[in-house]
Order: structure tokens, then C-alpha cells, then sequence
């Protein structure tokens, strides 16, 4: 984890910067020295690397080794992550304990309103910030916040910690350069505490409200996250001062995967040698293990390496599945079932569960049932009555003048027809908005999501399978430019 | 029972159907159909059977044998004759014989219904509730009354010009002379040639138009036109005139031969049949298919790409005089459109729509007669119909499932029933 040392600001080639920012954590007074050359980085660049040829012609290797991040500096993170959830919470009023059960909407009815409290403050709100697509003003972000009275310091920690965590995901070049130091809450470190997972919904609701972005790529935008999911898996340093490796397996190159499979397999010896000695005593019995194979799968090979922190091979992950089905064929006692579930996944077998809307019933007791639909912009709104003839109105004419084509119409038969209840059915419906053919579809939509209150859950989940409760997710994609549509390019011409 | 019957015996050979077609007289011996695949019926290895190409369909047959007999009691009626067609026969087909066919419509079927008499060599002709009340109103006329007009309206596809072949049919039958315009909608579109009147300088003649008119006039009404004397002496040009007295076969003679003056044959001829009718030696009918085309707009065009109005074409001209009720002995059934109309809105149905002020003003009063999407007993008449004669090969067609989706994709409106039937 040795980045080279950063020269003094004026003579800083943009590269190593990039792989520099990384251990800013000790370089604090560098720091703000390389923020405003930063600015004039990009410009002197040229200027620069005449006057320090040395450093440039030699191969970076730094940069092209994968970062890697010390414990201490994890940690860190971690505190910090803590202070800035507590902050969030004493912003939204509510008690940093159990933040994370507390309703954000219920937070704001209280009288919290964004206005209000960013007028309060001695700092403009997000909106008004820079495009953050321009790239140039990237720096001038975070400076224009300062620290003054508590709640501007919470802020400032808060948006410490959130820019932190765009600037490890973009990897792009925002760059923050305010460094500030870690503000505890009186009380010092026993408020800390790891909250892995915690982070729910509510916190990222709460910081997509404060810090609206602009951005399109989500992946993009402010997130606050506990650093364990932030940070990739790293392995600790393997060997000691001495260079002796401390795992006896070390040399095989992939010490997890083997100590593991060495693991599983005295498992598997330990229960043959049980079997046996049940055999020997005629207290063998048939046990049938399917149960809890039902419902679960094994881990995939990337879930794998995850686990390990290391690279696999296919055949690697196949031995070791072998291994764990031998394991789990031969009956086993509470700890190694405890160790095969280890490595199985629950697998929900009805991985989408909506709501189910009850019948409704109109003044003339006729029960009926009202669904909407989508597709590309096309919005309808279909009420399914219980009994009918098959009669469909769509906007108040019927479906035969609304739809002379065929196709359309087959569209619409399809929910019925799938669950055999054609001409059992009345309709009405409204669509607006989209052509023909995307009316159909979200006319089809919406019938299909009302006729789920009339039918069985079974058949809820065959529709589903059939794709008849699916919005299609296709929309138009957009025409670029320097191409003649989304994907055509332009006819190419030698010269 | 009907002449025109085939039967199907079918018998499983081996890894090939042979089909054995046993006919009565009259009718070609194995109907391929002309626009389906053609196929000889004794190749071994091949499946055929009037043309089809689903290998199930055979198995499908073998079941069809027993239900027949009671599916033509549904679809079929023995009663041939129009006059005699009441309520229980509501949803039955009638034949109608071929000869009849080329007598009393030699223009006036809708084209994929004569493609259907030529596929099923047989036509047959639904009988339906409008048709009934129409045929009673013209039983009970009263022929010193002047003559009542009856509109028929209805959304596309619903079987308005069937309809109006029935009555026509009817009227055939008890000797009526018959005066059918098969569609107005051709005399204001598309004419390639139109000459200035004869008559009169500021009206258009249509000579292609007129002298196909008066062809088909001809065969339909040969034994009145031999009758019927002619009441003016008319003048063509220097050489050729038509004394008064002599039969109206020769104006229309006349008219077809001289293709020139075919437009002021048929403007004679409307106008004599006017003023004879009244006189009681015949009944008229006159039936205009598309009566919306009379007050609309056309899309002609004088020389100097002005548009030319109904009233301008001198057939328009004459055709609205024969629609005013003004005359008696008769009785005048017209049909409104919007398949061939010009300018109009696709969803127009309505008489008021259709017709225009001017139109609308002209024809009050008229009886109106809704002709609706075919009702349950209909329906499935026309699907045994259709199954019978083996037109429906697909085979989920026989099974009520089949049925319920064709129900409902073609919502019971028999044209498009037709069309989606067409494709199966």
C-alpha cells in the first residue's frame, strides 16, 4: 500500500494523483497544496513533465496494482460512518439509537422541512449547486460549505461522509478537498457502533432528500452505506515480520479454499465413521434429508470467492459442491448441518408477491375490480366487473371500432383466454397517451392485474410466469448524436 | 337434402387418407378451393382433402360424421323461398341456385361473397331479423300509397348489403322489377372518362358506368323490358331515334351499343319505370347500396382541377329523382355506408352522419333499420355453416374454446368473422 510520495503541489502529474488519493489520509497538509494545483494540473500537465522526466517515463506501477486499504483505515471508515448516521439522525430529529426504525415521513410531518432548515443554515441548499456533470467545478463543491455552529458541523460531517462515498463509487474526478477532522458526539466512542445492514430504507430516503442529484447513472449518486459494503474484501497482511506465513497452507497459493475443503472432507470422514459405528450397532436408519434441500441452493461460484476473498477455478468450485452433496447425503449431526447451511442460499419460490386488491362491490352488489397499466407511454385504467358477457369498452367505444386490427385485439383476449373465462367477463377501460399497439399492451396490463382479485393464488403465479404481470420494460431508446438513430449509424462511406 | 350437398366419407389407409367425395348431381366432383392449395386426392403420401394443409384435420373429420345431421338443423334451412322465411328461421342459411343467382344479381353481391359462392359452389344467405321486418313491411305495403322509404344503417361489417340481396330476392321472386344500384359510391369516384351531357351542357356523363349499369339492368329484368313501352319519343343524334311506343328494351339496346349515350339511356329508363310504376303494371323496387354517395362529396375533377358536385354527374342527377318518394307502386331500400364513402369519418354509422344535412333532409322521411353484430343463435349458425362446408380446418375451430375466441376477437360482427374464418 505504498503510494509514491507526493512531490510538492506544482509538480504533480494527474496519474499518480488518482492513485495518491487514496492514502491522503496521512497526507492531510499535501493535501490542500495538491487541491489547488489540481486546479492547474490539467493545464501545467505538458508544462510539468519536461521539468520532471524522471518521474514520468518510469512504468506506474502503483496505479496499476489493484488499491488496497489498510485495517486502520476500514476502521476509520467505520467511525466515521457511525458519527455521520447519528448525525443524520439528531438532523431529522430523531433518536440515534434506533434511527433506523423510525419513519421518514413521519420525521417530516413533524415540521421538518427542507426550507426551513437549510434557510437556517449559513450554507446554500443542494439545489442550488453546480451542475454536477461539470467536471471542472467539481473541487469548488464541498468548499463552499463551512463549519459554524453544530449544525453546520453535523452537515459538514454528513457531507463529509456522503462525497466520501460518491467519490470511492464513481472513482471519477470529484474530488473532495476539504478535509475535516472527525467530530465526535459527546459521549466519545461508546455511541459507536457497528451497524452492518442497518442502513435500510429510510436512510436512503433521507439522503436522496437532502442531497438531490441530477445525475442519471444511479450508481453515480450520494449514498451513504456502511463501509463493509462500500469496500471491497481485502485480505489481511498473510505472513508476519519474519515472513513466515501464518496459515500451514499458504503455499498452495488458494490457502481459504483448501483449508475449507480440508475441512468438509474430516467432516465427511467423521460422519462415514458414525455410519458405520450405527451400522455395527443396527441403529442405522434411513433419514431423509430432503427437507432442508428444498427451498435453497448452493452458493455460485461468485458468491464463493466472495466468501474466501479469492479467486476460484470452475473445476474448484464444482469438487467442492461434490464434497458438500457427499456431506450432506450421510446423515450428520447439528453442527455439520450448521456447516452445509452455511454455504446454501434460501431461494423464495414466489419471488414476487404483490398485492392482491379485494373485490370491490358497486351499488348493484356486481363485484368488480380496477387495474392500471403501462407501456412505453401508454397509461390505462381497465374495471374488470365479476359477471359479464365479454363486452369491452375502451374511452366509451367498443373494442372492435377502437381496435380494427386483429393483433390488438388478440392482445386483449389473452388474459382470458388464459384463464379460460372469455365472454365471462364485462370491461371497462381508458387509455390514453402511446400508439396503437402500446394501448394494447397496457389495456392488456391492466385487465390482467384486476382479474387477479377474481382468481385463485395459483393462478396469480401462472399469469406471472406467463409475463402477463409484467410491465415491459422497453421504452424507446434515445437517438444519439454522430449516429442516425438509437443504433443505426450512418452509412459509411471509404471516402 | 339440398341439391348442391357433398358429404364426406372418410376412411384412414395406411399412412394415407383417402377421402371418397360422394355428390349429388350438379356440382364439379372434388371443389378444390381455388385460392388454397391444390393437391390430387389420390397421392399416397400426401394428406388431401380439399386442399388443406393441417395433417390433425383428417383425424378431426372422422368425429365431424355424427354431429352433421344436427348441425344443419341449426345452420340450414330447407325453405328456399324468401317469402315464406319467418321468425324460426332466424340464424339459418337458404340456398339460393346458381341460375337464380345470375338472374337476379349479376352486380349486386358484395366481391367476397361471390368469392364464397365460387369456393363453396353453393350460395346461401343468412336469414336475419332486419331482413324479416323488412320483408314484412313490404308484404303489408299498400301500393296506392307512395312509395315508402327504408334505410338500412349499421357499423361496418354488420351485413347491410346481404340484406339488401335478400329483400332483393324477394322481390325477385314475386316478380317485381327490380332497379338495383350495387354501389352509388362508384358513380363519384374514380372515373376515368367523363364527357359533357348530351343533354344538358352542364352536366358530366359517366358512359363506362352507365352502360355496365345498363347491362346488368338487362339480365336481371329481360322479361318486363319487352312489356314496358316507352312513353316519349327520344332522340339521340341525327341518325338514331326511339319512337314512342316501341320497348324499352331498345333504349337500353341503345344505350349499349352507343356507349355515348348510355348515361341519357339510363335517365330515360328511370324515368319511365317512375312514371309507369305508378301506373300499376308492375311493381318497382328500387335498391341503392351506398345511398350516402347521392348528397356527398366526389372526388372528380373538371379539366381545371375544380371539384365537381353529385348534382353535376348526370347519373347522380337521375338517381335522386328515383329516391324521392314521389311515385307510387313500389318501394325504395336503400343502404347507408361508410366503407366506400368519401370524407367520412371511419366511425360513422348513423343515417344523420352518413347522409349529410342535405341528404338527410331529402330522404325524411324513411324508416330506419338497424342491422347489428350477429346475436348467440346467429353466431353459431354461421360457425356450423362454415364447419360444414369444411371451411374452418383449424382444429381447435370444432371446440368451444375455438369458438369463444373467434366470438370474441371478431366481437360477432359477420364480416370480420368472415375474415378471420378465412385465414383458418
Amino acid at each position: 500500500m505504498a503510494a509514491p510520495s507526493v512531490s510538492c503541489g506544482a509538480a504533480v502529474p494527474y496519474r499518480l494523483f488518482l492513485a495518491g488519493r487514496v492514502s491522503f489520509a496521512r497526507e492531510q497538509g499535501l493535501w490542500k497544496a495538491a487541491a489547488s494545483g489540481l486546479q492547474t494540473g490539467t493545464r501545467c500537465q505538458i508544462l510539468r513533465l519536461k521539468h520532471s522526466p524522471a518521474v514520468t517515463t518510469t512504468k506506474n506501477v502503483a496505479a496499476l496494482r489493484r488499491e488496497s486499504y489498510t485495517v486502520d483505515f476500514i476502521k476509520k471508515q467505520i467511525e466515521e460512518f457511525n458519527i455521520g448516521k447519528r448525525h443524520l439522525a439528531n438532523m431529522m430529529g430523531e433518536d440515534p439509537e434506533t434511527f433506523t426504525q423510525e419513519d421518514v415521513d413521519a420525521s417530516l410531518s413533524m415540521g421538518f422541512s427542507r426550507q426551513e432548515y437549510w434557510n437556517g443554515l449559513p450554507c446554500p441548499p443542494p439545489g442550488d449547486l453546480p451542475d454536477p456533470r461539470d467536471r471542472t467545478q467539481g473541487s469548488c463543491i464541498a468548499g463552499r460549505f463551512f463549519t459554524s455552529g453544530p449544525a453546520g458541523e453535523a452537515l459538514t460531517e454528513l457531507i463529509h461522509v456522503v462525497f466520501w462515498r460518491l467519490l470511492e463509487k464513481t472513482a471519477g474526478p470529484y474530488v473532495v478537498h476539504l478535509r475535516l477532522g472527525a467530530v465526535l458526539p459527546p459521549g466519545g466512542e461508546g455511541h459507536l457502533e457497528t451497524c452492518r445492514g442497518d442502513m435500510c430504507q429510510e436512510h436512503r430516503r433521507a439522503i436522496t432528500y437532502l442531497f438531490p442529484s441530477g445525475l442519471f447513472e444511479k450508481r453515480a449518486r450520494p449514498i451513504m452505506k456502511h463501509p463493509e459494503e462500500i469496500f471491497p474484501k481485502q485480505r489481511a497482511v498473510q505472513w508476519g515480520e519474519d515472513g513466515r506465513p501464518f496459515h500451514f497452507l499458504f503455499y498452495t497459493g488458494k490457502q481459504s479454499y483448501y483449508s475449507l475443503m480440508h475441512e468438509a472432507y474430516g467432516k465427511v470422514l467423521h460422519a462415514e465413521e458414525r455410519q458405520d459405528q450405527l451400522r455395527a450397532k443396527g441403529l442405522f436408519s434411513e433419514k431423509s434429508k430432503s427437507k432442508d434441500l428444498i427451498g435453497s441452493r448452493w452458493l455460485i461460484k461468485e458468491e464463493l470467492e466472495e466468501m474466501l476473498v479469492e479467486k476460484l477455478s470452475d473445476q474448484d468450485y464444482a469438487q467442492f459442491i461434490r464434497l458438500l452433496e457427499r456431506l450432506s447425503a450421510l446423515p450428520c449431526d447439528a453442527a455439520e448441518e450448521e456447516f452445509v447451511g452455511r454455504f446454501r442460499r434460501t431461494v423464495t419460490v414466489q419471488s414476487k408477491k404483490h398485492l392482491i386488491e379485494p373485490l370491490q362491490y358497486d351499488e348493484q352488489g356486481m363485484a368488480f375490480s380496477t387495474g392500471q397499466g403501462k407501456r412505453k407511454t401508454a397509461n390505462a385504467e381497465a374495471v374488470v366487473y365479476g359477471h359479464g358477457s365479454g363486452k369491452i369498452e375502451i374511452n366509451g367505444v367498443d373494442y372492435l371500432l377502437y381496435f380494427p386490427v386483429t393483433q390488438d385485439r388478440e392482445q386483449l383476449m389473452f388474459p382470458f383466454h388464459f384463464l379460460d373465462r372469455l365472454g365471462k367477463h364485462d370491461v371497462t377501460c381508458t387509455v390514453s397517451g402511446g400508439g396503437r399497439s402500446s394501448q394494447a399492451g397496457a389495456i392488456r396490463l391492466a385487465m390482467s392485474r384486476a382479474l387477479c382479485s377474481f382468481i385463485t393464488e395459483d393462478e396469480v403465479e401462472w399469469m406471472r410466469q406467463a409475463g402477463l404481470l409484467t410491465t415491459d420494460p422497453r421504452v424507446r431508446e434515445r437517438k444519439k448524436p454522430g449516429q442516425e438513430g438509437a443504433r443505426r449509424k450512418f452509412t459509411w462511406k471509404k471516402r | 337434402m339440398l341439391k348442391g350437398m357433398t358429404r364426406l366419407v372418410s376412411r384412414v389407409h395406411k399412412n394415407c387418407v383417402i377421402f371418397i367425395l360422394e355428390q349429388c348431381r350438379g356440382s364439379c366432383t372434388y371443389g378444390c378451393l381455388p385460392w388454397k392449395r391444390e393437391t390430387s386426392w389420390l397421392d399416397p403420401g400426401r394428406f388431401s382433402h380439399l386442399g388443406t394443409q393441417a395433417p390433425q384435420c383428417p383425424v378431426a373429420h372422422l368425429d365431424n360424421q355424427v354431429p352433421t345431421e344436427r348441425t344443419r338443423a341449426i345452420s340450414r334451412t330447407l325453405e328456399n323461398d324468401p317469402a315464406k322465411h319467418g321468425e324460426q328461421h332466424v340464424g339459418q342459411h337458404y340456398n339460393i341456385s346458381i341460375q337464380e343467382l345470375k338472374t337476379v344479381f349479376p352486380h349486386g353481391l358484395p366481391p367476397r361473397f361471390v368469392m364464397q359462392v365460387k369456393t363453396f359452389n353453393e350460395a346461401c344467405l343468412m336469414v336475419r331479423k332486419p331482413a324479416l321486418e323488412l320483408l314484412h313491411y313490404l308484404k303489408n305495403t299498400n301500393f296506392a300509397h307512395p312509395a315508402v322509404r327504408y334505410v338500412l344503417y349499421g357499423e361496418k361489417g354488420t351485413g347491410k348489403t346481404l340484406s339488401l340481396c335478400h329483400i332483393i330476392h324477394f322481390c325477385a321472386k314475386q316478380d317485381w322489377l327490380i332497379l338495383h344500384i350495387p354501389d352509388a359510391h362508384l358513380w363519384v369516384k374514380n372515373c376515368r372518362d367523363l364527357l359533357q351531357s348530351t343533354y344538358n351542357k352542364q352536366r358530366f356523363d359517366q358512359p363506362l358506368e352507365a352502360s355496365i349499369w345498363l347491362k346488368n339492368f338487362k339480365t336481371a329484368n329481360e322479361r318486363f323490358l319487352s312489356q314496358i313501352k316507352v312513353q316519349d319519343k327520344y332522340v339521340w343524334n341525327k341518325r338514331e331515334s326511339t319512337e314512342k311506343g316501341s320497348p324499352l328494351a331498345e333504349v337500353v339496346e341503345q344505350g349499349i351499343m352507343r356507349v355515348r349515350n348510355a348515361t341519357d339511356a339510363v335517365g330515360i329508363v328511370l324515368k319511365e319505370l317512375k312514371r309507369q310504376s305508378s301506373l300499376g303494371v308492375f311493381r318497382l323496387l328500387v335498391a341503392v347500396d351506398g345511398v350516402n354517395a347521392l348528397w356527398g362529396r366526389t372526388t372528380l375533377k373538371r379539366e381545371d382541377k375544380s371539384p365537381i358536385t353529385p348534382e353535376e354527374l348526370a347519373l347522380i342527377y337521375n338517381l335522386r329523382k328515383m329516391v324521392k318518394n314521389d311515385w307510387q307502386g313500389g318501394a325504395i331500400v336503400l343502404t347507408v355506408s361508410q366503407t366506400g364513402s368519401l370524407f367520412k369519418p371511419r366511425k360513422a354509422y348513423l343515417p344523420q352522419e352518413l347522409l349529410g344535412k342535405e341528404g338527410f333532409d331529402t330522404l325524411d322521411p324513411f324508416i330506419p333499420i338497424l342491422v347489428s353484430n350477429y346475436n348467440p343463435k346467429e353466431f353459431e349458425g354461421c360457425i356450423q355453416y362454415y364447419l360444414e362446408n369444411n371451411w374452418l380446418q383449424h382444429e381447435k375451430a370444432h371446440t368451444e374454446e375455438g369458438k369463444k375466441e373467434l366470438l370474441f376477437l371478431s366481437n360477432r360482427n359477420p364480416g370480420l368473422l368472415e375474415r378471420l374464418c378465412a385465414y383458418l
